[in-house]
């Protein structure tokens, strides 16, 4: 009995959350003085680290955090979907939800610490900052830290430059030529970084050694005196493992798990890396499930690096335009993220950026009908800031490394012994120069980035009703009113489902014991009560496939016979259940 | 290609060698039909029945349980390779049946030509076929389709796996078919009514065709697929449970958001199981599918290689390919003497995936359909007997046709497939009459049309001799198969230690190594020609590794040279590997 009681009070002790003194914290600082959880976000995790951070979180905030496996990456790597609502408000399914992941591509590791972030950020402000509460009682977040774990602890583990690593981890023949994985890049001087090759050919090369900075080569360009230059680029740091005559062509893996998605899939030769068929990897299939299971995700957002952009789909020309009752969603998120992104340009991903056939996002919009983004972390405008136009062109990496970072990130050009080349000099930026930014910008990143998402869920739907009005229309018939109202930018359903008749439609309805509904509909003229597109059966339960806009109202009308207590409920799918009771004397 | 009349009379003759074989399937008597269901001959078998004759080939052929269909039950197939030579290395055929799962008489057809393939391996040619190819076949690609044929109510219906909420209603499923009159089978419904489009056909008042405006002609008849309106909406049958079919749901030409499609390309795990199965077996050069669709009696559309629209690739056979297709239909077409063509849309399909993803040369196959050519002076004379409602202008034709007024009207294909039926007195049972039935939601209707699977089961008489022609058209596909070869390897000493290296890689075979959709698609890997140098040599002048993409078919070559310095060895090899033509190796002595 005695251990009962104290376990109890430990629970009930672990439950309460202990808000900050007020006094203490300063305003707009996200945690107060000291968070309950300490993460330091200047840095990157690897895989374990990720999942011990979100474990921490769950068993600081085991109320509003829980954790399930979904699935395991071609290494075995568990794939978890981490929860976060507040379950005494209601079950986690009944809610919109955002769904937020990162790190598809093994190299785009940032998108991992942002998504603990948004879970860290949301669960040490619950309870403190009002609509932080709000949003963890009203709607429900699913957090995938990393969507390539394999490729993830790979980019960590073994030597890559900042662009290696993007595929996941199961053998592919790059190259035709029968065998798997048999000629990658080589770390030849044992430094960890793959970096670049470079060889002294007088005379011979096209590039020549910058004049102020010899760690830079340029071009040499074509002219009637015959000049060329000295020097010659070869390549990633290795050598021809199979001897085919090709440096690294055929290296760990070799295609790309964000052209798995069966959204305008194309096979290989017109999408490159999308596999023999659609979601043919474990760690796209398993999200895929998912997301077909949870029909409440009313947002997505997938982090890549990089570039400093908000992309949406369509991912390819031919797919046509997308509606433009979402796109002005879409317009208005994206503005939204330039604001709140500075260096990030809102782009439509074919048109801004290059085709994309089976894309996550897009998947997830044109399949699911859901709003979604992908934010390509970090800019290198971001180096210089407004000063980014006199501190531009290939001198500027090494002028922030310089003067930022003591000349941390690049290794110096060293003479080595090629087995082919020869004398050669390997030296070049390492692996997370470029891409990911450097660690005393890492939190700004995960922080703009994350309220993006936080941003993008406080826009789900959210029903109200917002009056019912009952009035006599003799005979013993009277009219109900009811004006349902989404005071949200997303509409409960987005015009693309509507259109494709993606999910289920909306259910308005109206029941009471002693009432008897003789015929309802929704209303097309505010002024003209009898101007109803009634229903021509069950007109007591409404279908909608066009749901409620954004910002916007449905009236219905529902004509009755009967008196006593009724109620009028809205149904769907991406908001919660909204009910009022009416009535009739 | 050409083959002489005496192909024919082979025909013939196999045919009466394979009635024995076929005993078990085509004579089984009407009185073994199952008592609850319409008179129908069965050669078609049930999947256990299947897999028991198919594990009963012993030796011959090796089992291969590849998956499990969504209610569960096994997918297998067979390989029957000769004892000459190891099977993984020859190129292979996979036979596939019934991936729409509505064609059970060719998942008959296909494990018979198994049978016949282990019973006949001495044969001359069957032995030169299995002693140079591989055969894989699978007999029943959907099986929970398939059991649909032996059910207490038949019912034709491909769809097996997801369902859709087709009405719109915010339920799945809650409206399906069923057997309202129980008679044992789902058949159509008809009910006159005011939005109806259809009339009674006026050539052959059991066929219904479209009311044509332009001409004046009003609609009598709704027409749906017979069962209830259990949801009360005014529709019948409009919401089964089950949407998505096995045959729709590869990735090819996959439509979107269509009830047929599934919930994504391989989501249905028959779909998954046969594309894993080939992937596996990156020997498979060709397949043949029997099912609805054909590609052999009708040219199928033909795109250039780069025929792209906005980044797209346009569908349909790439036109290199689709020259050596026609070859094969005009084969098959002397072979079989099939003329009808097959049915059913292309997307998402197997054949389509096969060809257009994997590059795989792939001949569909539709074995048998009610005939169209049945002349009208052959059928009795047939009126429908009259009904309990009161005919009505333009619903029902008086005792004779009037022939003046019809004669300009072309037969519907329906109406000439009665007149088949109507010519042969075993088949009625391919049309149920038309007779009033009181719906429990409609009120009075009609029950009645084509019975399922009417198209499907060839007629008992003829099982044996269309097996036969199908058959024989299988064994011919092996000789065309690429098989490369080093035709040349040979060394020229030039003094000191080197040496000089010839070699002649050719493709002597009538298909190329790949066809311009492999070509394309990149999906076969490229010939391996390795030369071999070891420890003793060194190379001066030359490749070491070839990859050779393209090779034409007959007498197609690809020549390399090589300078090597060889100070002590007596010969050099020279390897050559493929994915689905074979392997060779040559050695070149060298001569001091």
């Amino acid at each position: 009995m005695n251990t009962l009681l104290l376990s109890l009070a430990l629970l009930s002790a672990q439950a309460a959350p202990a808000t900050p003194a007020p006094d203490k914290s300063f305003s707009g600082l996200a945690a107060g003085a000291a968070p309950r959880v300490e993460i330091a976000w200047n840095r990157l995790y690897d895989y374990d680290e990720i999942h011990a951070h979100l474990d921490r979180l769950v068993a600081r905030y085991p109320q509003f955090l829980s954790m399930q496996v979904i699935g395991h990456s071609v290494e075995n790597r568990e794939m978890r979907v981490y929860t976060l609502t507040n379950p005494a408000t209601g079950a986690h399914d009944t809610k919109p939800a955002m769904w937020v992941d990162g790190n598809i591509h093994g190299n785009e590791v940032q998108g991992g610490e942002a998504v603990v972030y948004v879970a860290w950020y949301l669960l040490e402000n619950y309870g403190s900052v009002p609509r932080v509460t709000e949003l963890v009682d009203g709607a429900t977040f699913y957090l995938c830290p990393m969507l390539n774990p394999d490729g993830r602890a790979s980019w960590f583990r073994d030597a890559h430059n900042a662009s290696s690593s993007r595929s996941g981890r199961q053998p592919f023949d790059d190259d035709g030529d029968g065998l798997y994985d048999e000629d990658g890049p080589d770390d030849l001087d044992g430094d960890g970084s793959i970096t670049q090759m470079r060889k002294y050919t007088p005379g011979v090369g096209n590039l020549r050694l910058n004049p102020d900075d010899p760690r830079l080569m340029d071009p040499v360009p074509p002219n009637e005196r015959g000049i060329r230059g000295d020097w010659t680029m070869l390549g990633s740091e290795g050598f021809d493992n199979d001897g085919d005559g090709r440096n690294n062509e055929d290296a760990v893996g070799g295609y790309d798990m964000n052209r798995a998605w069966p959204s305008g899939w194309q096979p290989e030769w017109i999408q490159g890396g999308a596999g023999p068929y659609p979601l043919y990897w474990p760690e796209t299939r398993c999200v895929a499930r998912f997301w077909i299971a949870h029909p409440n995700i009313a947002g997505v957002q997938s982090y890549h690096n990089a570039g400093g952009m908000i992309l949406r789909g369509p991912g390819y020309e031919a797919f046509g335009e997308y509606p433009r009752e979402d796109v002005a969603v879409y317009d208005e998120l994206g503005r939204d993220g330039e604001a709140m992104l500075p260096y990030y340009r809102y782009m439509i991903i074919w048109k801004d950026l290059y085709s994309v056939f089976g894309g996550s996002v897009t998947y997830a919009y044109e399949s699911l009908g859901v709003i979604s983004f992908t934010n390509e972390l970090w800019n290198t405008d971001q180096m210089f800031g407004d000063h980014a136009a006199q501190n531009s062109g290939r001198g500027a990496n090494h002028k922030f490394d310089d003067r930022l970072l003591m000349g941390a990130g690049f290794t110096p050009w060293r003479k080595y012994n090629h087995p082919l080349y020869g004398e050669v000099e390997i030296g070049g930026f390492k692996k997370d120069v470029g891409r990911v930014p450097p660690s005393f910008l890492i939190e700004e990143m995960t922080h703009r980035n994350a309220l993006f998402a936080i941003r993008h869920a406080e826009t789900m739907p959210k029903v109200a009703i917002v009056s019912t009005v009952v009035s006599d229309l003799g005979g013993g018939l009277r009219a109900i009113d009811v004006e349902f109202r989404n005071e949200r930018i997303i509409p409960t359903r987005t015009a693309r489902a509507a259109q494709k008749g993606i999910g289920k439609p909306d259910l308005f309805t109206l029941e009471g014991a002693g009432v008897e509904v003789l015929a309802g509909g929704f209303r097309t003229d505010r002024f003209r009560p009898e101007r109803l597109d009634f229903a021509e059966r069950e007109p007591a339960s409404l279908r909608s496939e066009r749901g409620i806009p954004g910002r916007g109202e449905v009236r219905v009308r529902w004509i009755v016979r009967g008196r006593g207590e009724a109620t009028v409920r809205w149904q769907g799918e991406k908001a919660r259940t909204a009910s009022a009771p009416v009535k009739l004397p | 290609m050409h083959h002489s009349r005496a192909a024919a009379a082979r025909a013939l003759a196999l045919a009466a060698l394979c009635v024995p074989l076929l005993a078990q399937d085509a004579a089984q008597p009407d009185a073994q039909a199952s008592p609850a269901s319409a008179v129908q001959p069965v050669s078609s078998a049930p999947h256990a029945e299947l897999l028991t004759r198919a594990k009963a080939l012993g030796a011959g052929a090796t089992w291969i349980p590849y998956g499990r269909s969504r209610q569960g039950r096994e997918l297998f197939a067979l390989r029957i390779a000769g004892a000459a030579g190891k099977a993984d290395e020859l190129p292979a055929i996979l036979v596939v049946a019934n991936v729409d799962g509505t064609q059970p008489w060719t998942s008959a057809l296909a494990l018979q030509h198994a049978e016949q393939l282990v019973a006949r391996a001495a044969e001359p040619t069957v032995s030169a076929l299995l002693d140079t190819t591989c055969i894989y076949v699978v007999p029943c690609a959907n099986p929970d389709a398939h059991e649909r044929r032996f059910a207490a109510v038949q019912h034709e219906r491909e769809a097996t796996g997801t369902g859709v909420d087709n009405d719109r209603d915010g339920r799945s499923g809650e409206d399906p078919a069923s057997d309202v009159n129980g008679d044992g089978r789902i058949t159509q419904l008809r009910v006159r009514d005011p939005r109806g489009e259809w009339i009674a056909d006026p050539l052959d008042e059991r066929a219904l065709v479209k009311a044509d405006k332009t001409k004046g002609e009003r609609g009598v008849w709704r027409v749906w697929t017979e069962g209830r309106d259990l949801d009360r909406d005014e529709r019948v049958a409009e919401d089964e449970p089950l949407d998505a079919c096995v045959n729709r749901n590869f990735p090819a030409e996959w439509k979107e958001l269509a009830p047929e499609s599934g919930a994504f390309p391989t989501d249905e795990p028959e779909t998954l199981a046969l594309c894993e199965f080939v992937l596996q077996r990156p020997q498979i050069a060709l397949v043949v599918t029997y099912g609805a669709f054909d590609n052999l009696v009708d040219k199928p559309k033909s795109v250039a290689a780069d025929a792209l629209q906005k980044r797209v690739p346009q569908a349909g056979v790439v036109e290199a390919d689709a020259v050596l297709l026609a070859e094969y239909g005009k084969r098959y077409a002397e072979l079989t003497g099939v003329k009808h063509k097959g049915r059913g849309g292309d997307a998402g399909s197997w054949q389509t995936w096969a060809y257009a993803h994997r590059g795989l040369w792939s001949l569909a196959i539709n074995p048998w359909d009610i005939p169209l050519d049945t002349p009208e002076k052959a059928a009795e004379a047939k009126t429908e007997p009259k009904t309990e409602t009161k005919s009505e202008e333009g619903a029902a034709a008086p005792a004779k046709p009037e022939k003046d007024k019809k004669d300009k009207r072309e037969p519907s294909e329906d109406v000439k497939r009665l007149r088949w039926i109507d010519a042969n007195s075993e088949e009625t049972w391919r049309f149920v009459p038309w007779s009033a039935f009181e719906h429990p939601e409609l009120g009075p209707c009609e029950i009645g049309g084509f019975a399922p699977f009417a198209r499907n089961e060839p007629p008992a008489a003829r099982s044996a001799e269309l097996a036969a022609a199908q058959f024989e058209f299988l064994l011919t596909l092996g000789a065309d198969l690429p098989r490369v070869r080093i035709e040349e390897f040979t060394a020229k000493p030039l003094g000191g230690d080197l040496h000089e290296l010839r070699a002649r890689v050719v493709n002597p075979s009538r298909l190329p190594l790949q066809n311009a959709s492999a070509l394309r698609t990149e999906a076969v890997r490229p010939a391996r020609l390795d030369l071999e140098l070891g420890a003793g040599a060194s190379l001066v002048a030359g490749e070491r590794l070839h990859l050779i993409r393209a090779l034409d078919g007959s007498g197609g070559r690809f020549e390399a040279r090589w300078l090597v310095r060889a100070a002590s060895l007596a010969e050099l090899r020279l390897k050559l590997s493929t994915q689905h033509a074979g392997s060779d190796a040559r050695v070149a002595e060298l001569a001091r």
